[in-house]
């Protein structure tokens, strides 16, 4: 091969470069120190992807800062010239191990040629005669660091490639995973088996409150009953006694009356005149007492014991009226239960009827998408709850209250219309008895006696009247008691007219004769009262039993006040009880509603699942972005019998899976089977190029830590990038093993066994103590440190050993040239011939295509037989260098 | 620089890693087709797109792991 050099600018700033190396298969290059021929050398290491300054920073920082642009031009290669190009500027800021990766360009024959290429067409190496032992196995080891981190490069390179793609697969795969498949299908089971029990414990906790409502309403009323019952019994009995007592007094009076006027002398038109005002007067009288008994019966069934003042009567039926008013309207919701019932129906029918997937689809969009499953849930749950509404009695009791309320506000209007009637009537009856009076032409001592007659007669009249009203409003108390309507005077429809002069006796007695049936018909006697008030109570307490809430209380009606105790015992259990179950039911209806929350968002989870199965499974099918690997996924689905053809899914599931024996489900968990798989073997890959990455990095660094540790000044400026934490014991002993079999098989060669180890078969070295170990002809075991190993004869050894690591060159490299620099002093030594003739004998043509020997500008005070020592070694004198100017030697 | 072109220093990564995996304290289990492929395709000269490791393992496993 021949070199050569152009780095015009090099020299200007003192850095100077031989201009070329002859083709000569053995060469010398002789020159002074500083001529620039290592550099040469050094340069040509650098093409051959090897850094020489490895172990010379300082040398390699002022090398970038120097040299600037140098051509080297190869000459002698089968494929042709070879022109590269450096340029240290470019090297600025760049590791060590990049330059020697990619120090600048190259063409072979005219044509750019990538580096891995050009160093497989030529690899030139420098061997240095002043490396001791140590260092040359150093060097060894580093050589074989520098390849794994070579391999490490490109793996890791590969690896970050892979990266990228496989981080893509794995999201894809990984949005539900089967385990997550399998946790929010049961998330969601277990949210719908909680709806069911909560709906289950909310309709037996609806029964419960409405049972203990009813209980405690009973037991309410009963406890009213219980507690004032009697006393009204008592009121009721004895204004009716009054009543009855003034009626009797009353038919005396009149009969009294109306005897003194019969016995009165008066002529015949007189008479007549006499006899029709006194008609008219008892017409009147009768119309009075109808009108009080009237007017009476409605106060008291508004609970007044005299005539209310106009102010008081508008306010009052103000405040009915609004009361009738909300009552109305709160019956209406209740009414309105069968509607929605009715409604209700008619939708769960219908949503019932949907089959498979159309029951998941959103049916409604309230704050949250319903489907028609829940729609249904709900409908159904609704309906069981107005199941029973209006609830028993609830109703009736409202109806009744607004009835009542209406018939309060109906009379309250009746009353100024009907205190005028009574107060027109008792004037009525006062002209006509005036009349009459006059008419009769009674004496003085007459006058007076009728007078105090008529008097005694009103004053009875009176009494009569408020004993009836007294027990009208005490009868209406006792059925309210009972919760009943209070009963009302039904007056017969049919009225006299008490100034008709034609009106006879017979319309007379029978108006009378119905004014007495209807307060008859009311005042009704106390033993029928109390009949009816056993009937309700007995009714009662059958009910209560039949509610089986509590013990129904032991009542007699003849002993109300020794059920007291015991009535207000059972009423105050039956309000706790009905709190208690009020309170439950509250609590449940929160808890439903938790549990719509969490039913609702474990559909959302399980529906978002399902989206993310079909989503990878469409995009790894149809997507082009994953064309390459659509293949390998249709075989995986097909090897668990999902046909990849027809595997499209909707809103609605997995369409067309019905012929393949298959539903929903199954699909569902074979796709997430399938994308969990895909997911598992892209970590894996992944896990593997990078743990196949490591274990070269893993290697480099234990290579390089042992490069340092042989030969200190072989440090790498970047030793330590890479770092051996990882480095287990388990590895540490298979690269300790395979490191001292290296260093031993170098030590093993026949040079340095016959050499340095007294023949032995064997070799061996320790890298923990930095010793070597053989075994001498005699059988002596020997064992010295590698610094022991230091005098000239030694060092001869180690190059030859050297030159022997480089055998494996030829094998990736077609040209191997080799440098032999710093040998001045095996000339010193007298042991330069000895090395040429191992170069001649064993190098070229074996190790090396051409070797190189540079040497120091000979010396006159070498001995003569030494110069023609050295001139024998080579055919030629090659290429000899004595002054800083280049000069032909032949 | 290809692992050809280190074949011994590819037996040497090759025997830590598998002193590696025999010390595994983690239980974890390192499949080995997978593996196989891996190195295939790294060691190989020209590396082949991830994609077609994928589709050699489910290929020659049938099945996912």
């Amino acid at each position: 091969m021949r070199f050569r050099f152009a780095a015009d600018d090099a020299h200007i700033r003192g850095l100077r470069i031989i201009p070329e190396i002859p083709d000569i298969r053995l060469a010398r290059l002789e020159g002074n120190n500083g001529i620039g021929k290592t550099l040469a050398a050094r340069l040509l290491q650098l093409v051959s992807c090897e850094m020489p300054f490895a172990a010379l920073p300082r040398a390699w920082e002022s090398l970038v800062e120097l040299l600037g642009v140098v051509y080297i031009t190869i000459d002698g290669l089968r494929e042709g010239q070879v022109i590269v190009k450096l340029d240290s500027a470019l090297w600025r800021g760049r590791s060590q191990a990049d330059c020697a990766e990619n120090p600048g360009e190259a063409t072979l024959a005219g044509v750019p040629v990538e580096w891995a290429r050009l160093r497989s067409l030529i690899q030139v190496r420098r061997i240095a005669g002043d490396e001791g032992l140590a260092e040359t196995l150093g060097r060894t080891i580093r050589e074989r660091a520098l390849e794994a981190d070579a391999v490490r490069r490109r793996i890791g390179d590969v690896v970050e490639i892979w990266s990228h793609r496989l981080d893509a697969l794995r999201k894809l795969s990984e949005g539900c995973t089967q385990g997550q498949l399998i946790d929010l299908r049961e998330e969601d089971r277990q949210a719908i088996e909680e709806l069911d029990q909560v709906q289950d414990s909310l309709i037996a906790a609806e029964s419960r409150e409405a049972a203990w409502v009813e209980t405690s309403s009973i037991m309410h009323r009963v406890r009213e009953f219980v507690e004032h019952h009697g006393g009204l019994m008592e009121v009721y009995s004895k204004s009716l006694e009054r009543h009855e007592n003034a009626s009797e007094v009353i038919q005396q009076l009149e009969s009294d009356l109306a005897r003194a006027g019969a016995n009165m002398a008066l002529n015949e038109g007189r008479r007549a005149e006499v006899s029709r005002w006194a008609r008219l007067l008892e017409l009147r009288e009768t119309a009075h007492t109808r009108a009080r008994l009237q007017e009476n019966q409605v106060l008291g069934y508004l609970g007044l014991h005299e005539r209310p003042k106009s102010t008081d009567l508008r306010s009052r039926s103000a405040d009915t009226r609004q009361a009738v008013t909300d009552a109305e309207a709160q019956l209406r919701t209740a009414d309105l239960a069968f509607t929605i019932r009715q409604a209700a129906a008619g939708v769960e029918n219908a949503l019932a009827g949907l089959q498979g997937p159309a029951q998941q689809e959103t049916i409604a969009d309230l704050d949250r998408p319903i489907s028609a499953k829940s729609l249904l849930t709900g409908v159904q749950r609704r309906r069981r709850y107005l199941e029973g509404i209006p609830r028993p009695g609830e109703a009736l009791l409202l109806s009744r209250r607004i009835s009542e309320m209406r018939d309060q506000l109906r009379v309250l209007d009746l009353i100024p219309e009907l205190v005028a009637t009574t107060d027109r009537k008792a004037q009525n009856v006062v002209e006509a008895e005036e009349k009459l009076s006059a008419l009769m032409g009674f004496t003085g001592a007459q006058k007076i006696e009728r007078e105090a007659t008529q008097k005694a007669l009103a004053h009875q009249r009176g009494l009569m009247v408020s004993g009836s009203a007294e027990a009208v409003a005490a009868l209406a108390r006792l059925f309210a008691l009972r919760g009943a309507p209070a009963p009302e005077l039904g007056l017969p429809a049919t009225t006299i007219d008490e100034n008709s002069e034609e009106q006879d006796e017979a319309d007379l007695m029978a108006a009378e004769g119905e004014l007495a049936t209807a307060v008859q018909l009311i005042l009704r006697a106390p033993e029928t009262v109390q009949a009816e008030a056993q009937e309700w109570l007995s009714a009662n307490l059958v009910r209560l039993a039949e509610l089986g809430m509590l013990r129904p209380p032991a009542i007699s009606l003849d002993r109300l006040d020794e059920a007291r105790q015991e009535v207000m015992l059972v009423w105050d259990s039956a309000r706790s009880e009905e709190a208690d179950a009020k309170d439950a039911l509250k609590t449940l209806e929160d808890r439903l509603k938790a549990t719509e929350d969490r039913r609702a968002a474990a559909a959302a989870a399980l529906n978002n699942g399902r989206l993310s199965l079909a989503t990878a499974i469409r995009d790894l099918l149809h997507n082009s972005e994953w064309e390459g690997l659509r293949p390998a996924v249709a075989t995986a689905l097909g090897a668990e019998g999902l046909p990849a053809t027809s595997l499209i899914w909707s809103e609605e599931g997995w369409l067309d899976i019905d012929s393949e024996g298959l539903n929903n489900e199954a699909v569902e968990t074979k796709v997430a089977f399938v994308l969990e798989g895909l997911a598992t073997l892209a970590e894996q890959i992944e896990d593997s190029a990078a743990t196949i990455r490591d274990g070269w990095a893993l290697t480099t660094a234990y290579l390089e830590n042992e490069t340092v540790r042989l030969a200190r000044r072989l440090a790498d400026a970047e030793s330590g990038r890479l770092t051996a934490s990882t480095m287990a014991s388990a590895s540490n002993v298979v690269l300790r093993a395979w490191t001292e079999s290296e260093i031993s098989y170098i030590l093993s060669s026949t040079t340095l066994r016959n050499q340095l180890f007294d023949g032995a078969d064997a070799v061996s070295f320790d890298l923990e103590g930095l010793a070597v170990q053989w075994k001498t002809s005699d059988g002596t075991r020997r064992r010295r440190p590698l610094e022991a190993f230091s005098s000239g004869q030694q060092v001869f050894a180690y190059t030859r050993a050297k030159l022997e690591t480089l055998r494996s060159l030829r094998a990736s490299s077609e040209v191997v040239v080799v440098f032999l620099d710093e040998f001045g002093a095996f000339v010193a030594r007298d042991r330069f011939s000895e090395l040429m003739r191992y170069v001649q004998d064993d190098v070229l043509g074996e190790i090396a295509d051409q070797v190189v020997v540079m040497l120091p500008t000979s010396s006159s005070d070498q001995p003569r037989t030494l110069r023609e020592e050295i001139d024998g070694v080579f055919e030629r004198p090659g290429y000899v260098v004595t002054s800083a100017e280049p000069r032909r030697a032949e | 620089m290809t692992v050809g072109d280190a074949p011994q220093l590819a037996a040497l990564v090759k025997s830590v890693l598998d002193a590696e995996e025999s010390n595994r304290m983690d239980g974890s289990d390192v499949n080995t087709i997978v593996r196989q492929h891996v190195e295939e395709a790294v060691y190989a000269a020209v590396t082949p797109d991830v994609d077609m490791v994928l589709a050699s393992i489910i290929n020659h496993e049938a099945r996912l792991p």
